[in-house]
């Protein structure tokens, strides 16, 4: 097991990972990130003990986050909104082609059940591994892989975002 | 598998769904970083493979709180309540969950690990108060804040239980007094099967995970194996080790898996301790 990390060790993880952080918590909520990102790393000094291999510790800060998202959005009865705050954050007439895509997307995101959200944005919006997405989760490596494919297979089913992909695949191409 | 018709287009699409949000500026961080560097003097000491203890501490806020209750002379412990979905259940732990602000708080947590066997009185009391002031220093005051299941109190509990029974069986070999060494000894290969490490941790085994790791510096993703063992795959370790008579490697798995809570606790065997602990 790796050797808990000392005062010194802790704060460069803190200057290392917490803008990501930052990015992360102020994409999914509007509450206070600078309240939720000091829990998180309070949270990670106390555990840290229990703080895996360095290549994880990122994806395991992750976890922390939305844990804390969660409890504070089930907290005021938001379930449904805790994954991802795309349905609270208004929705303006589309300026342009790309915003109108972008709402079609978000549209299509929104059919997905929360769960299958949730995997999909930790991937594709914060960048993480299959491995880190397991850790985050809370669950083994396998699990996880299993749950980003049938995110992105119900994803890929939605006409509406078929038929982006198609557009933009046959504009790459033209 | 079936096949996935999941394309660069399809990410795109949703990367390019990303909210636009504001960096952490120089300032926040600064900020965000004094406040963490206030609370980690105030912090406990760091604990090993206690999961279940902080987990449940982190969902506590998902238990809501029936309207109209309110903090009062008389709360109870014991709240009626557990997990309420597979999640929960495996955050928090198994049984009901309790309420550290309970006036009966210590009282329950001392009925409910009540089957679990201390050396003496005064070792089973240090493991008993420990939670009570775990559970208050955590945050636990506000009646209805937090809550923490039997379950992962049993697990804790069981493991001090070890820990107790393991400076015994050092204190015995020291002293040359075999029938107690016996005694400890026949204790401890026996926990591996005690009710309150099965009920979290049946298997106690340990396997190989495969995992793509990615590099965001370099871009670059590498395929890395990890050994991930259960929750309390050690108490293997503990047995084997007391089994061939060997301190120093029960020592070793002490001090790198287990909470041994300190001097209190282990005054014969501080090498069971981790080396940056209290007390060493």
């Amino acid at each position: 097991m790796a050797r808990i990390l000392t005062a010194g060790e802790f704060e460069e993880l803190y200057r290392a990972t917490a803008p990501e952080l930052f990015g992360y918590v102020r994409r999914r909520t509007t509450a206070d990130a600078e309240d939720v990102v000091a829990e998180v790393f309070t949270t990670a000094w106390r555990r840290r003990g229990d703080l895996p291999a360095p290549m994880l510790r990122r994806a395991w800060l992750y976890g922390v986050a939305r844990r804390l998202l969660l409890a504070e959005a089930r907290r005021q009865g938001r379930e449904d909104a805790t994954v991802t705050e795309l349905a609270s954050r208004p929705e303006q007439a589309p300026a342009d082609a790309g915003e109108a895509r972008r709402q079609a997307v978000r549209a299509a995101l929104d059919r997905l059940s929360p769960a299958e959200r949730e995997v999909l944005l930790l991937v594709e919006w914060e960048r993480l591994t299959p491995a880190e997405l397991a850790v985050t989760l809370g669950v083994r490596p396998g699990t996880a892989r299993v749950r980003l494919h049938r995110a992105r297979r119900a994803l890929a089913a939605d006409p509406e975002l078929d038929a982006l992909a198609r557009a933009l695949r046959a504009g790459s191409r033209a | 598998m079936d096949p996935l018709p999941w394309t660069d287009e399809h990410t795109r699409l949703v990367t390019d769904t990303a909210p636009e949000v504001d960096g952490a500026d120089p300032a926040a961080l600064a900020r965000t970083w004094n406040v963490v560097r206030a609370r980690m003097d105030d912090a406990p000491p760091p604990r090993r493979r206690r999961r279940r203890l902080i987990a449940a501490g982190v969902a506590a806020a998902a238990l809501a709180v029936p309207a109209g209750l309110a903090a009062a002379d008389g709360w109870g412990a014991r709240t009626g309540r557990s997990a309420a979905d597979a999640e929960d259940l495996r955050l928090g732990g198994p049984g009901e969950h309790l309420d550290p602000a309970g006036a009966d708080y210590a009282e329950v947590i001392e009925e409910e690990t009540r089957d679990i066997r201390f050396p003496t009185a005064a070792a089973r009391r240090i493991a008993l108060d420990s939670h009570v002031e775990d559970a208050r220093r955590g945050g636990g005051a506000e009646p209805g804040t937090t809550s923490v299941s039997t379950g992962a109190i049993r697990g804790w509990t069981a493991i001090f239980a070890v820990c107790a029974w393991s400076n015994t069986w050092k204190r015995a070999i020291d002293a040359g007094d075999t029938a107690l060494r016996d005694e400890a000894a026949a204790v401890l290969v026996t926990a591996r099967t005690w009710p309150a490490i099965t009920d979290l941790d049946p298997r106690q085994a340990t396997s190989m995970a495969t995992m793509d790791v990615y590099d965001a510096d370099t871009g670059v993703t590498t395929t890395e194996v990890h050994a991930d063992p259960t929750q309390y795959y050690y108490l293997r370790e503990v047995t084997r080790a007391v089994a061939a008579g060997d301190v120093d490697a029960l020592a070793a798995s002490l001090a790198a898996h287990a909470n041994c809570l300190g001097p209190a606790l282990m005054p014969d065997f501080p090498q069971a301790l981790p080396s940056d602990g209290p007390g060493r």
